[in-house]
């Protein structure tokens, strides 16, 4: 087990480290200091406070009250269903195994950057909570639960991430790993309860090669994960509508996720992981810049 | 009215046939495709697959369209591999009703019927020039661009046009030209021939795209009934009239409908005495009224070259054949004489007359080997037979000039001077001998072989009975003797041998009451058409007839001499039975020389003649007053002419350019069968000769796009359609599937 769990810290080790050795600014500080609410002056207040536009509107002192300041607290949500458990023919590692990889290279990076990081594994259940943390010793933690997980039931995504939401009571970035199949509604409506209490969320949409380009040629049997019928076909004749269909999801996913203004990011499990993720934090990077 | 044949093997409306019905055993090969579909499905791997929901969607809103396409696939791919295993069993189909595409060039070859029975004239025109007609109407309906052959259904075949003529004139004159010849119908060779113009004109004349066979015909029932020697021959002239018929649009176009009574004179011989100057020859004629109705007071004329010298009336009883009173006539010269038997000449005339050439000579030169000299006379071996024959010229009959040799006289002199060789008690012949005598008895040379106690049994049967120089008609057994108190009666076999002639109903000569007390027991070589012409009453043959080409061999297992005192063989020579039959072995030995002048249309004419005349020329004088000229060759010691073109019944006369040839005068007689003029039925000839030929029965010449009974097959056609709609769907199965594999991409 240690060397299981030391194998997903090197992994994610190596993943961040390369990323981490040139940054001067934290891609992930997500919140700034918020504005909360206005109250008068009274006298001895700092004046640096006062609202001076509402004093021209108004010619009354008003003080700008904030929001307390705080570090940031990250939830890292990790779908562990059954169908996580595919692994392509070109993949290195299944989607589970990607996602793991992927989830603990970030609670890496956030445990450096002094951060909170938390961990949820689900599938139509909660399975496994870790409360954020700062603390270094926080990551093997972490590792062991990410390890410990054995998919082999149906996802659940909207209640679950409905769940999650009343639960996680300090705003943070909530970061989810998953293939997202499920209905699709229910799943956004989850996200959407996120959002609603004032998270921030990032979608790692977890897809296979083999899921996203279907290149069977033989006649195959598909036995379907998650508790989903035996079809015996012919890949080829059908592929083209296959791919229509994951297209007609995939769609509807990161459209929901712009009209929510939640972060999709596509996962491939046959990129090298460090790529995908160097490429991601770049690009936040940049645009948290403007 | 039309008939039309009816492909037995497959009933209309299919029509449909197969030249190589083997080929359609890879028709299996149609289950292929199925075999590698059901194949393809067993081959699959397993897979867990996550995102199920839309791989049944997809699966949901195509299975109907991948049904069908691959459903589409495996019957284009099916369809194909049927349609080419198919198309290599050479299918031909009938159509009914459809006409040929315009502007095909077209062979059309015209079989006229060349059976005499063609010669029948009911009123102006002969049947023969009703089928010119029709040939011409023929020629000229056609298009600019068709070829014309032009056959004879003959005996044998005559293929006047062999090479399509494009020209409808250059034909039309030839055909105009076209004399009938008077010989039968050979139907199976004539079809044979078809089949080997088709083949050749197929392979030079290409373009010649479609092919029509007009057989214009009388169907009389001899040319359209033939007798086949082997059930196996029949089988293949019928397999070879439906491969014609599925090539070919056959049409057959009867001229024979008006037919009527025929006289017919169907036999003319003359008594087998060896005609000589001043001797009584005896004509035995016949004639066959092959009419329903009897017919009363016809007048038969006997005439001898060119004059009539008698004439009788006679009633002929209805369809059958009548004896006419033997006719006699003694020549006054020698040389060849004319003799003809005419009928009052009727619808059907080349019938009507039947001819026979007498070669009558001076005197007859036979040459007797004594194998048993002796100066004590008559007992030595020809001593006998040389005063039976010199008797025969004292009594006034035939004068005999006879040498007496040895058998060393076989190869010292020559042969060809004398008519006739006795073999008289000879020991024993050298193979050179032997050969002698054969060639003298091949060229119609008559033998007569005597035995006696000097024979060399072992010898005879080794040089004389086998091997190529094979002379003598039977084998030579052990010798029987009698007791003369109790010899063997002679069997005469009912008279039907012409040897005993001068015995029958003369049953005061006692010939059967012969003493023979010695002979040698025969066995007939049969197998070679020997005939026993006398025999014991115990049944060993005494006299044994054969046949070796042109000429007679015959054997007598007794002797010709009476034999020594205290060795008896037959008291024979001395009684005077011996000098008619002498008289009349010698004459049926030589009638060979006759035989070869007189024969039936269609066999060649040939005579030997001194090497000397080698390559002289021959002219040949037919009945039709056409002129021929032929070669003499070179033929060993002699040299030999000889003409086939014996297409006309009546006299040929060859002359000879220098004096040794051998010219003289021939007499061809018609194979009187086809003057039967019965015909086959249109049912008979459908459900018979023709059943599964595919065939058009027509009075008069209609075009075939006109008819709307016919069936044509036309198998290289629909094997062409065929390939070309498999390729088309191998192309169509080649493009769905790339179709459906680049949808899949």
């Amino acid at each position: 087990m240690l060397s299981r769990l030391e194998g997903l810290e090197l992994r994610a080790r190596s993943v961040v480290e390369g990323y981490v050795a040139g940054l001067h600014r934290s891609p992930l500080h997500g919140f700034s200091i918020e504005f909360a609410q206005h109250r008068e002056y009274a006298p001895g207040d700092d004046l640096r406070h006062v609202d001076w536009k509402v004093f021209g509107r108004t010619d009354k002192f008003y003080l700008k009250q904030y929001e307390e300041e705080t570090n940031l607290i990250a939830y890292v949500l990790v779908d562990t269903s059954e169908s996580m458990r595919y692994k392509g023919t070109n993949s290195a590692l299944s989607k589970l195994e990607y996602a793991q990889t992927a989830a603990a290279s970030l609670a890496y990076l956030i445990l450096r950057q002094r951060d909170s990081v938390g961990l949820v594994t689900f599938d139509k259940e909660i399975r496994s909570t870790i409360r954020p943390s700062g603390q270094a010793s926080h990551l093997k933690h972490l590792l062991h639960v990410l390890e410990e997980t054995v998919p082999e039931r149906k996802t659940s995504t909207g209640p679950i991430f409905h769940e999650l939401a009343e639960r996680f009571s300090r705003r943070g970035i909530v970061i989810i790993f998953s293939d997202l199949f499920d209905d699709v509604s229910s799943m956004l409506a989850g996200l959407k309860h996120f959002r609603h209490k004032r998270h921030d969320v990032i979608v790692f949409h977890t897809l296979d090669a083999d899921e996203l380009d279907f290149p069977f040629k033989q006649p195959t049997r598909f036995r379907g994960m998650e508790e989903a019928p035996t079809v015996m076909t012919n890949p080829r004749s059908l592929k083209k509508a296959y791919l229509r269909e994951l297209q007609r999801f995939r769609i509807a996913v990161k459209a929901g996720c712009h009209t929510h203004r939640i972060e999709y990011v596509d996962m491939r499990t046959d990129r090298p992981l460090d790529q995908a993720l160097t490429s991601y934090l770049a690009h936040r990077m940049d645009r948290s810049r403007f | 009215m039309a008939f039309s044949g009816q492909h037995v093997a497959v009933p209309l409306p299919l029509a449909f046939g197969f030249g190589a019905t083997g080929m359609l055993w890879f028709l299996a090969a149609a289950a292929a495709p199925f075999l590698i579909h059901l194949w393809n499905k067993r081959r699959y791997r397993e897979l867990d697959w996550a995102a199920m929901e839309y791989l049944l969607a997809a699966l949901k809103s195509n299975s109907r369209k991948l049904l069908v396409e691959q459903w589409v696939l495996l019957a284009a791919r099916t369809l194909a591999v049927l349609l080419l295993a198919l198309a290599a069993a050479e299918p031909f189909f009938e159509r009914v009703g459809l006409s040929f595409a315009p502007g095909e060039r077209t062979h059309r070859m015209i079989v006229l019927d060349g059976s005499y029975s063609m010669d029948f004239q009911p009123a102006d025109a002969s049947r023969f020039d009703r089928a010119k007609e029709l040939a011409r109407s023929i020629v000229e309906a056609s298009n600019e661009g068709d070829g014309f052959t032009l056959l004879m259904l003959g005996q044998p075949p005559d293929a006047i046009i062999s090479t399509p003529a494009y020209s409808a004139e250059s034909f039309l004159e030839v055909l105009d030209e076209l004399r009938h010849p008077q010989a039968g119908g050979d139907l199976p060779s004539t079809m044979l021939r078809v089949e080997e113009l088709l083949k050749q004109t197929r392979r030079d004349h290409p373009k010649l795209a479609r092919e029509e066979i007009y057989v214009i015909t009388d169907l009389g029932a001899q040319t359209w009934s033939p007798r086949f020697a082997t059930p196996e021959v029949a089988t293949e002239f019928h397999e070879r009239m439906v491969r014609v018929s599925q090539d070919a649009a056959v049409v057959l176009l009867d001229v024979g409908q008006v037919g009527g009574g025929n006289l017919a004179i169907t036999n003319l011989t003359a008594t087998a005495g060896a005609p000589v100057t001043g001797a009584e020859v005896s004509f035995y004629a016949q004639v066959h009224n092959f009419g329903r109705q009897a017919r009363e007071r016809v007048v038969i004329d006997f005439m001898v070259d060119g004059a009539r010298v008698d004439q009788n009336v006679v009633d002929l009883p209805a369809t059958g054949s009548t004896d006419l009173p033997p006719f006699k006539y003694r020549f006054g010269s020698p040389g060849d004489h004319r003799v003809e038997v005419r009928v009052a000449e009727d619808s059907l005339a080349p019938d009507d007359a039947r001819f026979l050439v007498m070669p009558v000579r001076k005197a007859f030169r036979v040459l007797c080997i004594n194998g048993k000299p002796s100066g004590v006379p008559f007992e030595s071996a020809t001593d006998y037979l040389d005063a039976a024959l010199q008797s025969s010229s004292a009594a006034g009959r035939a004068p005999i000039e006879t040498d007496v040799g040895t058998e060393l006289d076989l190869v010292r002199s020559n042969l060809e001077a004398y008519d006739a060789i006795f073999l008289c008690n000879v020991r024993q012949f050298r193979p050179a001998e032997a050969a002698q005598l054969r060639k003298f008895v091949e060229r119609g040379g008559g033998l007569i072989t005597f035995l006696g106690d000097h024979v060399d049994v072992a010898n005879y049967n080794d040089v004389l009975v086998s091997g190529d120089n094979r002379v003598l008609p039977a084998e030579l057994g052990q010798l029987v003797s009698h007791d003369p108190a109790d010899v063997e009666e002679l069997d005469p076999l009912r008279y039907r041998h012409p040897v005993l002639d001068p015995f029958r109903q003369n049953e005061q000569v006692a010939f059967t009451r012969t003493p023979i007390y010695k002979y040698f027991r025969l066995s007939p070589l049969t197998d070679d058409g020997a005939e026993t012409a006398v025999a014991f009453s115990g049944g060993d043959p005494l006299i044994v007839e054969g046949r070796i080409a042109r000429g007679y061999s015959l054997l007598v297992a007794t002797s010709a001499a009476a034999g020594p005192r205290d060795d008896l063989w037959t008291a024979m020579p001395m009684l005077q039975n011996f000098v008619p039959l002498v008289r009349q072995l010698l004459a049926i030995s030589i009638r060979g020389k006759i035989d070869s002048r007189n024969v039936l249309v269609s066999d060649p004419l040939s005579a030997a003649a001194p090497l000397t005349a080698a390559d002289s020329q021959m002219v040949i004088e037919t009945p039709t007053d056409e002129v021929k000229d032929i070669r003499l060759r070179e033929d060993g010691e002699l040299s030999l002419w000889n003409y086939q073109d014996t297409r006309y019944a009546g006299f040929y006369r060859a002359i000879p350019t220098v004096t040794d040839a051998a010219g003289g005068l021939f007499a061809v007689n018609l194979d009187t069968s086809e003057s039967d003029l019965a015909r086959v039925s249109p049912e008979e000839l459908r459900d018979g000769l023709l059943a599964g030929v595919t065939y058009t029965l027509e009075e008069e010449y209609r075009q075939i796009d006109d008819q709307p009974l016919r069936e044509i097959t036309q198998r290289g056609e629909l094997q062409r359609w065929l390939l070309l709609a498999s390729l088309g769907l191998f192309l169509f199965e080649m493009v769905l599937a790339w179709r459906l594999r680049s949808d899949s991409q």
